[in-house]
């Protein structure tokens, strides 16, 4: 709690529906990103080099795996004295009932009290499932220039899109005036990004009394917010212009993963002063056999390459044996492609065998095809 | 956990790695791109179930700390668990000339007070994977004093560099003889991998008397000694997989290469014997333009826009538009400019490849570009 006195609080509780079977077993913020990663690294390693070393995450759906992934805080270097990830998930209070977090807002209520452990001055709010890279420190020491009680990270959107999002309206100062939840026509195209920095005492107030309020649904964007607009207090917009991606369907998924292919996107995973750390995986480098052939492609330590590969991600584990062809695909940890076997515009799913000869997905289909069942060979 | 303490040796000055040597002690030299050699011992001890290991090493440490640092990475229960680096001092003179065993004596108090019965000592120059229990066990049922473990190699077998190996030497019925230097002869031998398992007891019955005979005695020394006078059991321990030198620049390059075969790779990416090393969190390697490779290993963290063939890369490798890399062992953070050929070349790390256009090696006899040199 030393360096900024921001404590961070992920809300991962998310099942993330839109990414169907990925989903079945793990939520969403462990869910494999960039042949090495999981969309919860990013946060976590933001946090990390933001100078944040309390962080608390916030599980709900599925959160076995990433209790085990998340509590091992040495992974992003939060394991100093007073540092730590805390995995959270619901639990029984005396008095009250156990329960489910009942949205955004609930969550951090129910953990008033770890909060209130560290006696932070600010509470940064971050959900766990977007792939950017962003420096809360800048976004901290803004807070604090303003005298916010409040500072909301915002992107600029396509106007065409704006309708989609929870828009922010301001003025030249960037104080906010104006909150409007998916307006049908929005005054500006500034999109909240869900991430949030809190005084702590404020918001400590704003969640007891949203709790005692039964016609509230408890969430950030719905309730809070605007009741601290309506209450005049300081609310004010901080600008991200970096790459920034909502990873919520199979389609933004495999887009975002395409982007590190094309190496025009601002993601720079190779930016030594802001590295994303992950889990470390014993095995040797990537193997290219002497049948084998890379294109355009991201690969991991670990991968053995036999067919070939083009315009792909693969993690490490990913076996394509002879004869076989990957093109426009992402194959998760231990993914298996056989002799022969096609694989097209897909993302095949971790431990996933395409049998020999099998032919996933097309090579002009405009979705992206998730397979996260094996698929059986002609053998 | 086992009841053993783990020694990590280190070479003599027999062993000289031309360039490579000049920068780092043996044990931190690079190996198949995401490796230093202290990281197969290493392994091999923590999967075998030894949990403090003292690391002794005779050049520059401040890698070593680096690379081993809390040592969490290959799998040490922090609390069982522990290895120390111990840098050969010499009364403020050359530590070059230290042998093993005065290594040993000078740090005596620290071997005595260890609760393991039996010690594992193990080199940094043979890459080879063992089960150090069974060898234990193996050395327990032996009876005897000390087990040297050993691989026998005849004419087809011998890898093409055996130059400062040590050789052991058998009598009749496959008795112990002795252990000398191979300087070129026999088309059948048995190479030492410098590997002894022995009780703490008699490891430190050895140090001493060494000590009291001369402070140049290493510890073939001390075995050919004590085993002419009948003073010493000596049992030798076959090993029969794959194994791989590192004597001198040759072997080294050749012993990296050697991963290339599918058969030595599946021997050694062995998910229930991992080989652990230190992460930098590199991203996964790009293949960008028309960068393609073949026949290679490839760290993470590399940019391909040429061509890598038959070749190893370390992490950060940078292969430029145009170049062609083939039979070529590339440090990390090396880079490899535009239209380059590399054929049959060493690049240590660092070293950057822009202005000259075709550097070519002799197949038995690579070149080498020294650490942060630009050609």
């Amino acid at each position: 709690m030393e360096n900024n006195n921001m404590l961070a609080m992920i809300l991962a509780g998310g099942r993330g529906t839109r990414l169907y079977d990925l989903t079945n077993k793990t939520a969403k913020p462990a869910v494999y990103f960039g042949g090495k990663y999981r969309i919860i690294d990013f946060p976590l390693s933001n946090c990390a080099n933001s100078n944040i070393n309390v962080v608390g995450v916030l599980t709900q759906y599925e959160p076995v795996q990433l209790n085990a992934y998340a509590g091992a805080g040495q992974r992003w270097g939060l394991d100093t004295r007073g540092s730590g990830v805390y995995v959270l998930p619901p639990s029984e209070k005396d008095g009250t009932k156990f329960g489910v977090y009942q949205g955004t807002a609930d969550a951090i209520y129910q953990n008033i009290d770890f909060i209130d452990e560290f006696s932070p001055e600010y509470v940064l709010i971050l959900s766990g499932d977007h792939i950017y890279k962003m420096d809360y420190d800048k976004m901290l020491a803004d807070h604090r220039y303003n005298d916010a009680d409040l500072t909301v990270a915002v992107r600029p959107v396509p106007w065409e899109e704006a309708p989609r999002f929870g828009i922010m309206n301001t003025d030249m100062n960037n104080r906010i005036l104006e909150f409007q939840e998916k307006p049908a026509e929005p005054k500006s195209n500034l999109a909240s990004m869900g991430i949030y920095i809190f005084d702590w005492a404020l918001l400590r107030q704003s969640l007891i009394d949203d709790a005692k309020d039964e016609n509230s649904e408890h969430d950030f964007g719905k309730n809070i917010i605007p009741t601290l607009l309506k209450d005049k207090k300081k609310l004010f917009a901080y600008n991200f212009n970096g790459y920034w991606k909502d990873v919520g369907t199979i389609d933004s998924l495999w887009e975002a993963n395409m982007d590190l292919i094309n190496h025009n996107d601002q993601l720079d995973l190779d930016d030594k002063e802001w590295k994303i750390y992950t889990a470390d995986i014993p095995v040797l480098p990537q193997y290219v056999s002497r049948t084998g052939k890379v294109e355009h492609c991201y690969i991991n330590q670990g991968a053995v390459i036999r067919g070939h590969v083009k315009d792909s991600v693969l993690f490490n584990g990913v076996v394509i044996e002879e004869g076989a062809e990957v093109i426009e695909s992402v194959l998760m940890p231990g993914a298996v492609v056989e002799k022969g076997a096609k694989v097209y515009r897909a993302i095949v799913a971790d431990s996933i065998t395409i049998g020999e000869n099998a032919v996933v997905g097309s090579p002009d289909s405009a979705e992206i095809l998730l397979t996260a069942e094996d698929v059986k060979g002609d053998q | 956990m086992i009841n053993a303490l783990g020694i990590i040796s280190f070479t003599s000055p027999a062993i000289f790695v031309k360039g490579i040597s000049n920068y780092r002690p043996v044990a931190a030299f690079s190996y198949v791109g995401r490796y230093r050699l202290v990281d197969i011992p290493i392994s091999n001890m923590t999967n075998s179930g030894i949990q403090n290991i003292h690391v002794y090493t005779n050049g520059d440490p401040k890698v070593l700390f680096d690379h081993i640092g809390s040592a969490r990475h290959y799998n040490i229960n922090n609390k069982h668990g522990h290895i120390s680096i111990i840098p050969v001092m010499n009364d403020g003179f050359s530590a070059e000339f230290v042998s093993d065993l005065a290594a040993y004596y000078n740090n005596l108090d620290e071997i005595e007070d260890n609760v393991n019965d039996y010690v594992v000592i193990a080199p940094v120059n043979w890459i080879y994977k063992a089960n150090f229990s069974d060898l234990i066990q193996s050395h327990i049922d032996s009876k005897a004093d000390i087990s040297v473990l050993y691989r026998h190699y005849d004419e087809t077998s011998k890898p093409a560099n055996l130059l400062n190996a040590n050789l052991i030497e058998t009598g009749e019925k496959g008795v112990f003889k002795g252990i000398k230097r191979y300087i070129g002869g026999p088309a059948a031998l048995d190479v030492s991998l410098d590997t002894y398992v022995l009780s703490k007891e008699m490891f430190i019955k050895l140090i001493r008397e060494a000590h009291d005979y001369s402070p140049m005695f290493w510890m073939t020394d001390m075995i050919n000694t004590l085993s002419d006078q009948g003073k010493l059991k000596v049992n030798t321990m076959q090993y029969s997989h794959p194994v791989f030198p590192i004597l001198d620049l040759n072997s080294y390059y050749n012993s990296n290469m050697e991963m290339l075969k599918e058969r030595n790779m599946s021997f050694f990416n062995d998910p229930n014997w991992p080989i652990y090393t230190r992460t930098n969190d590199s991203p996964p390697t790009i293949y960008m333009g028309s960068g393609t490779a073949q026949c290679a290993l490839i760290s993470n963290g590399c940019e391909i826009s040429g061509t890598v063939t038959e070749s190893i890369l370390g992490r950060g490798v940078k292969v430029g538009n145009g170049a062609i890399v083939s039979n070529c062992l590339i440090l990390p953070g090396a880079e490899i400019g535009e239209n380059v050929l590399l054929t049959n070349v060493i690049v240590d790390k660092d070293a950057k490849v822009i202005h000259k256009q075709e550097i070519t090696g002799y197949d038995d006899q690579p070149l080498y570009i020294g650490r942060r040199e630009t050609v």
